[in-house]
């Protein structure tokens, strides 16, 4: 019965369409009827998960995931007194699907263990922090400092650059060696990085040490100012088009086997000419630009940062979302960002919420030393144990694109199937 | 004409010496083997043509001009492509992916253009993937393009890698046991393969190989290794009646009694 359903559903488009529109109509209005409920907001966000396995052309799941995303979430969660909080929830996701896509690159695609990640957020935290604040007079003369939020757009792209340099000086003696050694070693310069912050107030004073940068310029676009979460959320989202967009054209291309190729076989890949450094340069280049670029957002929208946010911890919660979503799955990378995302957020915080009423009532005694929100590193390691152990490839396994061979045969027909001279110097041979 | 020449090459591995002082000039457009006991730096040999080992002494030349301390890639640039004894495939990719990553040296998409998604990007894929698909059919595999290439069968994969090598387009190929592990039936469509190659193609070929009969029946010239050394050169039928290859191949008693 339940079988013949599916299979039925499978079959036909329309079924899918209306359960579809059934089902997020239902969680909107649970969205919007209701105060704040963790519950709703996670089935009407995972829509776009239901989404993904509708089996619709591509263009139209991404129009539909686009209106969902632009309109319909804004909108539900627009009821009640708790818009901001919800958007603020999304905006995080949106940061942290970006990181994780970009981490992806490097480990997913290239497959360099990066346990350093948020040094790249950091720098593109930081680039826009010290610029839009006082704090560049510091070390720098000129009028035209602080610069004003309309600087900001600009920013994104400056902050995803700096963190791609930053990428490459870091790669160029870390990339030396391989496998466990260089998690370890970026591990070493992740941290690195924070401390450097953190001590970068003298001899001259350019990140303000461990007081941080405070009072960072709101973004604004003619006049214009971005300060509310549910505005920030129309950043990510954009910023997002645009990683998904190069992470999509990237992941099949020259670039994208070059890497995927030396992840594979290093020396083989070598040998088919693909030259190593440079290669794995570019990953770490492209993988930091992603994170660089959410760093200025993040920076805009806390308006104050300082060396805390950047501990190895947020590196290993990003590598923990590629690894639970699929190493080298873009799909299941966004959803593996969510999940964590979402479970650090919300459904932790909920439970240790709702365990404190219970205290509070007298009903059951947790210990504040147990309580769940305080235990994220203890569910991290468990989750990853139980991935590697259930699920190697994660949530939702990268597949390999498979071409078309009916078109290639097609393509391939009117020519000779006879092999046309593969050395390149058409003299002599081929007698 | 000499296309590829060793000249006193020596590589030494801690107190093992892997090759041993060898001198050798590959003539273009032929098909050269190597033979040689087990251990006797036959895939040494490879390593250090291509790259991946650097000579501790000597020279080698590719068309006159010397490659030694180059990267890999640099040679592979140069035109060396190779297979290898303990297949190394991009395992997790698709057969038709590790063709196009053998055709790396022939594309030129960079970061920018492929983010730009230029029009000379999109033709070049589609050219490429054509390309690709041609190469496969010449090898017999091109009914399993989409299949992940850690999955195919023995054989299959060692054809994979003949493509993936001849992909780059080289003016010399290296073989590194293509027969081992294959069936008789495999063997046979192999060494059609290689003729079939080397005969539509100037491709320079060399061979490593233990199955006697495909080497006699491929292979113009012969050089026999031993111990790192050189022990002897010629045609297969000189190869044969040589009495120093005898020994190395069956022992000294062999050669007695014989
Ligand atoms: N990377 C290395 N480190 C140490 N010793 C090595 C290395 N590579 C090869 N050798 C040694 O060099 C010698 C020659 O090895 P090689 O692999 O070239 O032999 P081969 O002729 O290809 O043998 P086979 O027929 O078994 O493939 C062997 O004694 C081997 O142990
Ligand atoms: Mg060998």
């Amino acid at each position: 019965m339940m079988d013949k359903l599916i299979t039925g559903l499978q079959g036909s488009k329309y079924a899918q369409a209306a359960l579809l529109a059934l089902f997020v109509a239902l969680t909107c209005a649970w969205v919007f009827l209701m105060d704040k409920s963790v519950v709703a907001f996670l089935l009407l966000l995972s829509s776009l998960l239901l989404l993904h396995y509708t089996s619709f052309p591509t263009k139209i799941k991404w129009a539909v995931g686009g209106v969902m995303l632009l309109l319909v979430v804004p909108f539900a969660t627009s009821g009640g007194a708790s818009h901001e909080a919800y958007m603020e929830v999304a905006t995080q996701c949106g940061i942290f699907i970006a990181m994780a896509l970009g981490l992806n690159v490097v480990v997913g695609f290239a497959g360099l263990l990066d346990l350093g990640f948020v040094a790249f957020f950091a720098v593109g935290a930081y680039t826009y922090a010290i610029f839009s604040t006082p704090q560049a007079t510091e070390f720098m003369s000129g009028g035209w400092l602080p610069l004003t939020g309309s600087y900001f757009w600009l920013f994104i792209f400056i902050g995803g650059f700096i963190a791609s340099l930053f990428g490459i000086l870091l790669g160029l003696p870390v990339l030396r060696v391989k496998g466990d050694y260089l998690a370890i070693v970026t591990l070493g310069f992740g941290e690195i990085t924070r401390i450097i912050f953190n001590n970068l107030d003298k001899p001259v004073n350019i990140t303000n040490g461990a007081l941080g940068i405070s009072s960072i310029q709101a973004p604004n676009l003619f006049g214009y100012h971005f300060t509310f979460p549910h505005q920030f959320y129309f950043i990510v989202i954009a910023i997002l088009a645009l990683v998904i967009l190069c992470v999509k054209r990237l992941e099949h291309s020259r670039l994208g086997r070059s890497w995927k190729a030396i992840r594979d076989n290093e020396i083989a890949a070598q040998s088919s000419g693909i030259p190593l450094i440079r290669t794995k340069l570019t990953a770490f280049a492209v993988g930091a630009s992603f994170s660089g670029m959410m760093g200025v957002v993040f920076a805009a929208k806390q308006t104050f940062v300082d060396p805390t946010s950047f501990t190895y911890l947020e590196s290993i919660t990003i590598l923990v979302m590629v690894l639970l979503g699929g190493m080298g799955s873009v799909p299941g990378v966004i959803l593996g960002a969510c999940v964590i995302t979402l479970l650090n957020l919300q459904v932790l915080t909920e439970i240790t919420l709702w365990l404190n009423q219970l205290t509070m009532q007298g009903i059951i005694k947790v210990p504040h030393a147990l309580s769940p929100s305080k235990m994220q590193r203890f569910i991290f390691g468990a989750v990853l144990i139980l991935f590697a152990i259930f699920r190697p490839n994660g949530l939702i396994a990268a597949r390999n694109r498979k071409v078309d061979e009916g078109r290639l045969r097609a393509a391939n027909a009117p020519v000779s199937a006879k092999l046309r001279d593969p050395s390149g110097h058409g003299e002599g041979g081929s007698s | 004409m000499t296309i590829l020449k060793v000249a006193g090459l020596v590589k030494r591995f801690g107190g093992v010496v892997g090759m041993n002082g060898v001198d050798y000039a590959f003539p273009q457009g032929a098909i050269s083997a190597i033979i040689g006991p087990n251990g006797s730096g036959k895939t040494t040999f490879f390593n250090l043509v291509s790259g991946i080992y650097t000579p501790d002494e000597g020279n080698i030349e590719l068309e006159g001009k010397s490659i030694v301390k180059l990267k890999p890639d640099r040679i592979a640039r140069l035109g060396i492509a190779r297979t290898f004894q303990n297949i190394r495939l991009f395992g997790k990719m698709t057969v038709l992916e590790n063709v196009l990553c053998g055709m790396h040296l022939q594309l030129k998409a960079g970061l920018f253009g492929t983010l730009l998604h230029l029009p000379f990007v999109k033709r070049e894929e589609a050219g490429a993937a054509l390309e690709a698909y041609r190469l496969l059919e010449y090898v017999g595999l091109a009914e399993f393009l989409n299949e992940q290439a850690d999955s195919l069968p023995y054989g299959a994969q060692r054809r994979l890698e003949i493509a993936r090598a001849m992909a780059s387009k080289p003016k010399v190929l290296l073989l590194d046991e293509p027969a081992a592990g294959m069936n008789p039936r495999e063997t046979l469509e192999l060494i059609e393969l290689i003729k079939r190659i080397q005969k539509e193609t100037s491709l320079t070929i060399l061979l490593i190989e233990h199955d006697m009969r495909l080497v006699m029946g491929l292979a113009e010239r012969i050089m026999v290794l031993d111990y790192g050394t050189k022990i002897a050169e010629g045609t297969p039928d000189e190869i044969r009646a040589n009495p120093k290859v005898i020994e190395a191949y069956l022992g000294k008693s062999a050669v007695a009694k014989g």
